[in-house]
């Protein structure tokens, strides 16, 4: 036996018998749903499935159900490899402190490996099932969301959610990539409504959640550049977003419905952005009263402008898909019956 | 007898329950397992479906 392979064996002697015995998990089928990030999952869904209706190509009922079911997991899987990387920072934050991982129901290495075996097995399916294109840009997102995001942006820069949103943009191309086999104008059209509407929507969030962040050491907007400086960059994002918004209108994706969504949910959006520039929101206020039932957070009277926005970005965005599922959804159930 | 190359030392507990896990602990992991069971037959019928519609697929287009 060469020295090197002796000195790479464990040795008897030193074996150590005092090692605390093998640790068995506690976690059941709900945490690791958990990490999934089920809500973050279900919005994937609803704009994946969206992007999938708006190719108005065919597509077998089989092969859109793998579809989307691979860009679920895909997302559930990047979720979790994001929770298991950030375990000590989601320990210290309200909102994040009961997750399994910094709870200690799963270790981080169980969390990585079940993101991993998920991103495989996600990936390697949509490949077979669904299309190369689709599966090439499924890899991309979890990679860039589980990596490049989470690794590096988050705690790297306050632009981290601004780029790191390029990956939560991305399944209404995937469900495009997946029903027709490319990804055209309108595809990213839809990537960049997602991707404007991210920094106001969770800027706004980070308005009334600015300690934790600051407590955590994330270089959140507020956290860096201070209040002020965040509403003004929400009111900015939140005019592109609007007038992207109603984009699809002169592209043919959008209809009538879409146009009423758009331009009303464009202009409600504006008008609460413009609130929110001329508030105080952030800025450190006098302790109000105690909220009459338990919150995650206690919203600031000065900040109930910001809670506002966040509440109706999510309505904005979820009227914006929904129009374009409902319009596509019924000229290809017209088109197609069964099929697509 | 020990086999010195594992990490570990060899369980302790009784034979019903070499690990000493504890019964809420033993559910969880056969839960699991079942999970897990679960998910890959699942997986296997989806690349079986799938390879069906392809194969029909293609005996139209034939």
């Amino acid at each position: 036996m060469s020295d090197a392979l002796a000195a790479s064996l464990p040795n008897p002697a030193a074996t150590d018998t005092t090692a605390k015995p093998m640790q068995i998990s506690p976690a059941g089928f709900g945490d690791y749903l958990a990490l999934l990030k089920p809500r973050v999952m279900s919005l994937v869904v609803f704009t994946a499935l969206t992007g999938l209706f708006c190719a108005d190509q065919p597509i077998h009922p089989v092969t859109a159900f793998i579809a989307i079911l691979c860009i679920t997991v895909g997302a559930g899987a990047s979720g979790a490899l994001n929770m298991a990387y950030d375990a000590d920072i989601d320990a210290l934050m309200k909102r994040t402190k009961n997750r399994p991982v910094p709870k200690g129901l799963i270790s981080r290495a169980d969390a990585t490996g079940f993101g991993v075996v998920l991103s495989l097995f996600s990936v390697m399916l949509m490949d077979l099932a669904v299309n190369t294109l689709s599966a090439a840009i499924l890899a991309f997102t979890i990679i860039f969301y589980g990596l490049v995001y989470t690794v590096w942006l988050k705690r790297a820069t306050p632009q981290n959610i601004v780029i790191g949103g390029a990956a939560g943009a991305l399944p209404p191309v995937l469900g495009w990539a997946a029903a027709s086999g490319h990804a055209p104008l309108n595809a990213w059209l839809l990537f960049a409504i997602i991707f404007i509407w991210t920094p106001p929507h969770f800027w706004a969030l980070s308005l009334y959640t600015t300690t934790d962040y600051a407590k955590a050491g994330v270089p959140m907007m507020p956290v860096v550049k201070g209040a002020k400086s965040t509403r003004r960059q929400i009111f900015a994002y939140s005019i592109a977003l609007a007038l992207l918004g109603v984009a699809p209108l002169f592209t043919g994706l959008g209809g009538p419905l879409y146009a009423v969504v758009s331009i009303i949910g464009g202009v409600a959006f504006v008008a609460l952005a413009l609130r929110l520039l001329l508030s105080q929101a952030g800025e450190k206020t006098p302790e109000g009263p105690q909220p009459k039932r338990e919150t995650l957070y206690k919203v600031a009277e000065g900040a109930k402008v910001a809670r506002d926005l966040f509440a109706v970005s999510i309505f904005y965005l979820f009227g914006l898909f929904a129009a374009l599922l409902i319009e596509h959804g019924v000229r290809a159930a017209g088109l197609s019956g069964l099929h697509l | 007898m020990t086999d010195p190359s594992l990490d570990l030392p060899p369980p302790k507990g009784s034979p019903s329950d070499p690990f000493g896990e504890g019964p809420v602990a033993a559910k969880a992991r056969r839960n699991r397992s079942l999970m897990i069971a679960v998910a890959l037959l699942a997986f296997v019928a989806l690349v079986f479906i799938n390879s069906i519609v392809k194969l029909a697929g293609n005996v139209h287009h034939a």
